[in-house]
């Protein structure tokens, strides 16, 4: 049944493309007829005009949020699951700790970025930690439902050929765990960029977050739009990093029954 | 000085095991006072109506569950866990689909620690006995149900066990490959000098397969009433169609509906 989408052509999505394209258009045409002001928004063809002058130093600050976010979303990811792990295999640690991270998961965790700024000064460290304390729930809580999801009989089958909790837990939980870790890294992906721009904003003196910040100041608001198309490239192409792992993950760990 | 392991004659040995299930508001009763033996290279099926608590007589042979009273010899030494030489099949084939047929075989073998190169010859030719040759490298969904418990029938075996404990393993099963995996079953076991518990509600099979047949009560499980087979091995699976093997039949599904009653 998976053959025939396996078997069929990638396709480019030429719907919403055109969708794009509309916008654009009608963006350039709204700039162009009706005299909107470069401030207030400038036209596509500035912020590409924009992009290509500042493309150097927006490299340079697509460099450090890039490294930022992506190494804040591997930590992320390592420190949930390990989380989660700690989490199963120990009642007492999973009693403390799970409505803690439940509460965390309500919190608006963006607001507590002045709070990292107080404790580790301005710069990456305090960007950093941030980045990751937005993008570890995520992971975390995923995970966790994830090795819960295991199902009784293959845990008893474990159980029945001498597996101890720790073997039922590597052999049985964690294959089972992945669609659920994807699902959650995939959310951190996103945070963590979330995390490293807004902690830019506050706490920083390179990254698109501070760039942006900067050409705000100076009412450059075609660099504004620059800063965030590469933004968004950035966070795009993580995320497709995270989906080609997964579809790595998936012809190992396969779970269709 | 050790004990001699050849005068323990028994496999397993249940001495009035009961079993209840601390549930609320009531607690469940679901094994009272069973006592019976199963002997070295034996085939005992255990026949009863569907959650009756045979399953829990099983579970508990398997070291899965503590018996609440009595006690549980494995070849002479109190049972109090899985134990290394016992094979233990269940009603779903339960493999772990992330992993290959040949991989699912030898799962005993990688949480026991032993060296894949130690059993791999033994995986293979259980493999091959089955009929699933050529099926090592596929994934559980590739297979369907009967290929499936095929390849849980050599994970079972795969250690060599001395007893094998099977949880009415046909049950998900259709009627005709049910018959086939009959088949199997007897075909294999005609070679080997195990013990097995054959936990099932069909007369048929338990008749065909097992040297001796208990009927188990209404819950809380009791062993009724016990039937040694009268037919010798190695039995062929045309057995099924004689006028003697339906007599047999016919007086269990006599001494069911009595207990039932």
């Amino acid at each position: 049944m998976s053959g025939a989408t396996l078997a069929a052509p990638a396709r480019l999505p030429w719907l919403p493309l055109a969708i794009g394209v509309l916008v654009l258009l009608a963006w350039d045409s709204a700039v162009r007829f009706a005299h909107v002001p470069q401030v207030l928004l400038p036209s596509p063809g500035s912020v590409a005009s924009s992009l290509w002058q500042a493309a150097p130093v927006l490299a340079r600050h697509a460099l450090a949020t890039g490294g930022a976010a992506c190494g804040a979303f591997l930590v992320a990811v390592a420190a949930g699951m390990v989380l989660a792990a700690v989490m199963m295999l120990s009642p007492l640690l999973n009693r403390l700790l799970y409505p803690n991270l439940l509460l965390f998961q309500l919190l608006p965790k963006v607001a507590l970025g002045p709070l990292f700024v107080v404790w580790l000064g301005i710069g990456l460290p305090s960007l950093f930690a941030f980045a990751v304390f937005v993008s570890v729930f995520p992971v975390a809580v995923g995970t966790l439902a994830g090795l819960r999801a295991a199902d009784p009989n293959q845990l008893r089958m474990c159980r029945a050929a001498g597996g101890n909790a720790w073997q039922a837990f590597w052999h049985v939980r964690l294959p089972t765990s992945m669609p659920y870790v994807f699902a959650g890294a995939k959310v951190a992906a996103t945070m963590a960029f979330t995390g490293a721009t807004v902690g830019e904003f506050i706490s920083a003196n390179a990254g698109l977050g501070y760039m942006v910040m900067q050409a705000q100041a100076r009412s450059d608001t075609p660099l504004i739009f620059a800063a965030l198309a590469v933004l968004c490239l950035l966070g795009a192409a993580l995320y497709g990093a995270v989906g080609l792992a997964e579809t790595a993950a998936r012809r190992r760990w396969g779970t269709r029954r | 000085m050790p004990e001699a392991p050849t005068l323990v004659a028994d496999a397993i040995r249940f001495d009035a095991v009961g079993k209840t299930f601390p549930t609320r508001p009531v607690p469940l009763r679901a094994v009272e006072s069973v006592s019976f033996t199963v002997r070295r290279g034996e085939f005992v099926a255990i026949l009863g109506p569907s959650g009756c608590g045979k399953s829990t007589l099983l579970m508990m042979a398997a070291g899965l569950e503590v018996p609440s009273e009595g006690r549980l010899e494995r070849g002479g030494v109190e049972l109090v866990g899985p134990h290394r030489q016992t094979g233990v099949m269940f009603q779903d084939a339960t493999l772990l689909p992330w992993l290959s047929v040949l991989d699912n075989v030898l799962f005993p073998a990688t949480i026991r620690r032993i060296p894949r190169a130690k059993v791999l010859d033994q995986a293979m030719r259980l493999i091959g006995t089955v009929g699933l040759k050529g099926f090592e490298g596929a994934r559980p969904h590739e297979l369907s149900g009967g290929m499936r418990q095929r390849a849980a029938i050599c994970r079972a075996l795969v250690l060599d066990p001395d007893l094998i404990l099977m949880d009415e393993p046909f049950s998900a099963l259709d009627a005709i490959t049910r018959d086939e995996m009959g088949d199997v079953l007897l075909d294999l076991w005609q070679h080997t000098q195990k013990s097995a518990i054959f936990v099932t509600h069909s007369i048929r099979e338990a008749v065909l397969l097992a040297d001796r047949v208990l009927v188990m009560s209404r819950r809380p499980a009791t062993v009724a009433e016990e039937l040694v087979v009268p037919f010798p091995r190695p039995r062929a699976p045309a057995l099924a169609d004689s006028a003697e093997f339906g007599a047999v039949v016919a007086h269990l599904r006599g001494v069911i509906a009595r207990n039932m009653a």
